[in-house]
């Protein structure tokens, strides 16, 4: 859990502060999970966490403070990128700015939909869409980036 | 193709989720250690605060109270002092009053005059007659002064024109007794004072020019007044 959190938020304090109040939360509201085939334990867990970073960052980052961009993107193809290790992947999504990481650890990561992390991060389902496209872009120039360094 | 490397990106992610996390297990014991006594010290240092704050306050308000009790002090010596003065002085007023009331003509009514009523005369100089009259020379005085201090006598023909009762004042205009001419006639005053030009001094239509009538008068002023 305490990946999960970094991969929200870059400090190993406040990840460890929100880590905390998450299972603070989990502890005070464990009554309230209830096994019907609706997802694991270790699922709400998660959930609750990533909700408790979530708050954490709406409080001090806004996610509307990006410009939209139209329709008909490219697509950006990540396929380098997912060829890399596992810590090399989650070394780089950390160096993403704050809106592109928390959109992309969202939709590519947890599975939400645009819709859905709109209404968490209280976005519009565009800014979404556009976090996205732009946190792709940079993995990808960075990754360009890396290798340029690594080919040199 | 771009979902098959979201897809491949996600199980790594989650892949290495699952692996254990190296942690320094005494330094996080320390932070915890530390943040329990974070708050402490600041809880201690709150109550101090406090205390000064309010040892101050009551410090503040004791000397206070002990002022407000020193000016009530004073204030009520003063009230005292005063007190006393007034009793000092109180017993003359008191034996002054009581003269006052033991003496009979104090407690008389004043005595009222009864009022005099003021009867002025005015008399308005008509005409005056002016002649020589032998004057007996003194024997005293020097031959020169004797001829400047001989008066000329001056007869004073006056027309009483109002008598004015200051309590009771007639209801109708005076009139008054034209003592000129060759025969009285009673003449109304108000035409009189309307004009002065013009003389009724004749009982007739035509009248008569001053000049031509006769300076003898009837009477003088002096057996008018008395």
């Amino acid at each position: 859990m305490f990946r999960l959190v970094s991969r929200y938020i870059k400090s190993t304090v406040d990840s460890e502060d929100v880590l905390i109040m998450a299972f603070t939360k989990v502890f005070a509201n464990i009554s309230s999970f209830s096994d019907r085939g609706e997802g694991s334990f270790e699922g709400w867990i998660r959930k609750v966490v990533v909700n408790e970073a979530l708050m954490w960052l709406r409080r001090r980052h806004n996610f509307n403070m990006t410009e939209t961009l139209g329709e008909g993107s490219d697509p950006v193809d990540l396929g380098a990128f997912s060829g890399l290790p596992a810590e090399e992947i989650s070394r780089f999504i950390s160096e993403l700015p704050n809106g592109y990481r928390t959109v992309f650890n969202l939709f590519v990561i947890e599975g939400y939909t645009h819709l859905e992390i709109a209404g968490m991060l209280e976005i519009s389902e565009s800014t979404s869409r556009t976090q996205l496209f732009k946190a792709k872009t940079l993995l990808k120039k960075t990754l360009t980036q890396e290798g340029f360094h690594y080919g040199t | 193709m771009e979902h098959e490397d979201e897809l491949r990106i996600r199980e790594k992610i989650k892949d290495l989720d699952h692996a254990p996390q190296a942690w320094d297990k005494e330094l996080v014991w320390s932070s915890i250690r530390f943040h329990g006594t974070k708050p402490a010290r600041r809880i201690v240092v709150y109550y101090a605060a406090a205390s000064l704050a309010l040892a101050v306050a009551i410090i503040f308000y004791s000397v206070e109270l002990t002022e407000r009790v020193a000016l009530r002090a004073r204030i009520s010596e003063l009230d005292l002092a005063l007190e006393q003065t007034r009793n000092a002085v109180r017993p003359k007023e008191t034996n002054q009053a009581a003269l006052i009331a033991e003496c009979p003509e104090a407690n008389q009514a004043p005595v009222q005059l009864p009022r005099v009523a003021k009867h002025l005369n005015r008399t308005e100089p008509a005409m005056i007659v002016r002649g020589k009259e032998p004057v007996e020379p003194n024997p005293s005085l020097p031959q020169t002064e004797v001829a400047k201090e001989t008066p000329q006598t001056e007869v004073i023909v006056a027309t009483p024109i109002e008598q004015i009762d200051p309590i009771n004042e007639p209801a109708s205009p005076p009139t008054s007794l034209v003592i000129l001419g060759k025969s009285l006639t009673v003449a109304d005053h108000s035409a009189q004072k309307k004009g002065r030009l013009k003389m009724r001094l004749f009982q007739g239509e035509d009248d008569e020019a001053i000049g031509t009538s006769s300076s003898t008068p009837i009477t003088t002023l002096a057996s008018i007044n008395n």
